[in-house]
């Protein structure tokens, strides 16, 4: 069973994450905040898959993401980005930052299911080279 | 100043009536050929009749053939530059008197007298008069001298012919004069109304309008103009245009060398209003919207008048909404996203436990409620910046009302509310649903942007006035975001490291609806030990004192309709 991290300041959106994902057959835990994330991955198991809410108090998602890849222990963990901020310039800052993958708020909750497992599916090199093509599809489309 | 020798063109005698091409054609065939036969006449009579005579008439008719030929030419001939109607139709009778008398002088004989008569008169009609009746005249003035010569004994047809001439020519030349004079003096005043009413206008007009020559040397400009060209005004005569102007358009420098870039625009067929921008002296850059066509000076060249609107104003209104609309996007995009997923879990997990599915529900109901006053909020403030927000003051108990929104809310948010409310009668003149609304945003602000401390609401009343006020003691705003608070779409926290959501349009809102019912709004606040927001509204009973109740900004009373009621 995957286990997935759910970090959100919203609680609702935590619970609906939580809610998708069990009924996909993922283990869910949940934080509200960048900085409790980033607590939980300290301290103890790292999870499957991480998804990611841009927009949070204190620490934000950007932060979040940079810590986790400058970490050597979580620089390869999946992170998948679940934001309202869609513009071109969001996600190529969030594909830079080194994200597994970019998901738009609304999404529907097939699309994130899909999306989990997609980036579930790829090893380290692969998810790597999806990165490389998402930024230079950004900065062609720009 | 600009276009001084504007009336004074080509164009400026279109204001006045232009004598008819017509009737100096017709003057001037009559004329020529009364020459020709004048001069006919002197040959045949010259060999005929009376020798003197006869070379005297041959002599005026030579004199007066070139002298029309001439007059016709340049009446009726060439292009629009060499045409001088005036000197056409009021040349000729002009020379014609001074022929007439040069004749009369030499030689004073009835019958040369009658033809120049008769000529002078045909012309002088014909110039004056449009062509038909000038042949009426004739008519008449041939007449005239006949009678003359034919009344009077034959030893004073002399005297006779000499007086009718005389008169004719008297008159004509009175005619004449005046007409020139009047024409001249039209000439002269509309030139310099129209001189004055285009210098007013360029004076007046916002667009700064920059005049170069073909070649794009600037010659004039209007004070606007004189305004965009800034510092270098003094030097900017006889500079190019692209180096006193600088426009850029993307990031290129506008071209003038090969001609003006913008008058290519133009000619291409669309509106020819390009958007450009020039770098202002502080370093900012200050967009136009510029245009350019060409037209002929004074002395026939051409000139570009090129004329730029600065377009700042909008540019930034238009960012501002670019802004808005994003930040409420993202404001209604996060409900939608809870409302969207729980309505598709619920249709796609139909074996979901019910305690799941009633959080579900509650949240997506919590949601919609949450979007529907979003949007009311987005709503209210574009009324309250079309001016479509109308205020009705009546007298308000300001107790109840925030007695029952402080337990609402309380009861809403699961936060403690402290009533400080005074015990006195707290009448103030106001509107109900306006003032609700006010209570409402403070209340929800002081939720939001506290940690769960109580929340104080008070009350009193002050002279003239009834004062409430919401305290917290939450993150509060430095000095800054305090002066900036009650801006359309501020909030203090611009990056992603927001705790709290918003359109940042709750203050504004606030504060549009306490100055449309007459009155003020301040805060108190520090970073870290809470905010709070104080009203001022117009006590019943109680002319408002100036010391409690700040002057009320018209503008915005009219905008929103206070003044038109009558006053709040």
């Amino acid at each position: 069973m995957a286990r997935a991290l759910v970090v959100d300041d919203a609680p609702d959106i935590r619970l609906l994450a939580d809610l998708v994902l069990s009924m996909a057959g993922f283990a869910v835990t949940a934080a509200s905040s960048g900085s409790e994330a980033l607590r939980l991955l300290a301290a103890g198991d790292l999870p499957d898959i991480v998804l990611l809410d841009v927009q949070m108090p204190e620490v934000d998602g950007w932060e979040t993401l940079s810590r986790l890849r400058g970490d050597p222990r979580t620089a390869d963990l999946p992170v998948v980005l679940c934001t309202v901020k869609g513009l071109p310039e969001d996600t190529l800052r969030g594909w830079s930052l080194g994200c597994d993958g970019y998901l738009g708020k609304p999404f529907d909750i097939a699309g994130l299911v899909e999306e989990l497992h997609g980036v579930l599916g790829r090893g380290p090199q692969e998810r790597e080279a999806l990165r490389h093509r998402r930024i230079a599809e950004v900065a062609r489309a720009r | 100043m600009i276009f001084a020798g504007a009336a004074s063109g080509p164009d400026a005698t279109v204001a006045m009536s232009e004598p008819d091409l017509t009737a100096v054609r017709a003057a001037g065939v009559a004329r020529v050929v009364i020459g020709v036969v004048v001069a006919a006449c002197g040959l045949v009579g010259a060999g005929n009749w009376d020798r003197s005579v006869g070379w005297l008439l041959l002599l005026i008719g030579l004199a007066w053939l070139p002298w029309s030929v001439l007059l016709f030419a340049v009446g009726v001939g060439g292009t629009d530059r060499l045409r001088r109607p005036w000197l056409a139709a009021y040349g000729g009778p002009v020379g014609d008197i001074v022929i007439v008398f040069a004749a009369q002088c030499l030689v004073p004989w009835a019958w040369g007298i009658f033809l120049l008569a008769d000529a002078l008169a045909v012309n002088l009609a014909a110039s004056l008069w449009r062509t038909r009746d000038a042949w009426f005249l004739y008519g008449f003035c041939v007449a005239l001298t006949m009678l003359a010569q034919g009344l009077v004994p034959a030893d004073q047809r002399l005297a006779g012919g000499l007086l009718v001439i005389f008169a004719l020519a008297l008159a004509g030349l009175v005619v004449v004069v005046g007409r020139i004079a009047r024409g001249h003096r039209q000439v002269a005043v509309s030139s310099h109304r129209f001189q004055q009413k285009a210098e007013t206008i360029l004076a007046r007009v916002a667009d700064g309008i920059v005049v170069t020559d073909g070649a794009g040397i600037v010659r004039e400009w209007n004070p606007a103009g004189e305004r965009l060209i800034g510092a270098q005004a003094t030097s900017a005569l006889g500079l190019p245009c692209a180096r006193a102007l600088g426009l850029r358009e993307g990031e290129r420098p506008l071209e003038c060398a090969g001609g003006c870039a913008l008058l290519g625009a133009g000619a291409r067929g669309d509106a020819g209003e390009r958007e450009v921008w020039r770098t202002l002296p502080d370093g900012r850059r200050q967009p136009l919207l510029a245009s350019a066509f060409a037209v002929t000076d004074e002395r026939g060249e051409v000139e570009v008048v090129h004329s730029l609107r600065d377009i700042t104003r909008l540019k930034e209104a238009d960012e501002a909404k670019t802004l808005f609309l994003a930040t409420a996007s993202h404001e209604l995009k996060t409900p939608v996203t809870v409302i969207a997923g729980f309505a598709e879990a619920i249709l796609r997990f139909p074996s979901m436990p019910d305690d799941r599915r009633a959080e579900a529900v509650e949240a997506i109901h919590r949601r919609a409620l949450e979007l529907s006053s979003i949007v009311d909020r987005l709503l209210l403030s574009s009324k309250i910046e079309s001016g479509r927000v109308a205020v009705d003051i009546h007298p308000v108990d300001v107790r109840p009302m925030l007695n029952e929104r402080a337990n609402a809310i309380q009861d809403a948010s699961g936060r403690h509310m402290i009533l400080q409310v005074a015990a006195e009668t707290l009448v103030a003149h106001a509107d109900p649903l306006a003032l609700r609304t006010v209570v409402d945003h403070l209340l929800d602000n002081a939720v939001k942007y506290s940690d769960g401390g109580p929340v104080v609401v008070g009350a009193e009343r002050r002279p003239g006035v009834v004062v409430l006020w919401v305290s917290d003691i939450g993150i509060g705003m430095d000095a800054e975001q305090a002066e900036r608070c009650f801006d359309k779409f501020w909030q203090a926290e611009s990056t992603d490291v927001r705790r709290f959501g918003g359109t940042g349009i709750g203050l504004y809102i606030v504060s549009s609806m306490v100055e449309a019912m007459g009155g003020t709004i301040t805060v108190e606040t520090a970073v870290g030990r809470g905010s709070t927001f104080t009203v001022s509204l117009p006590a019943v009973g109680n002319a408002p004192s100036p010391d409690h109740c700040g002057p009320v900004d018209a503008d915005v009373l009219h905008k929103l309709g206070v003044l038109s009621r009558g006053g709040a």
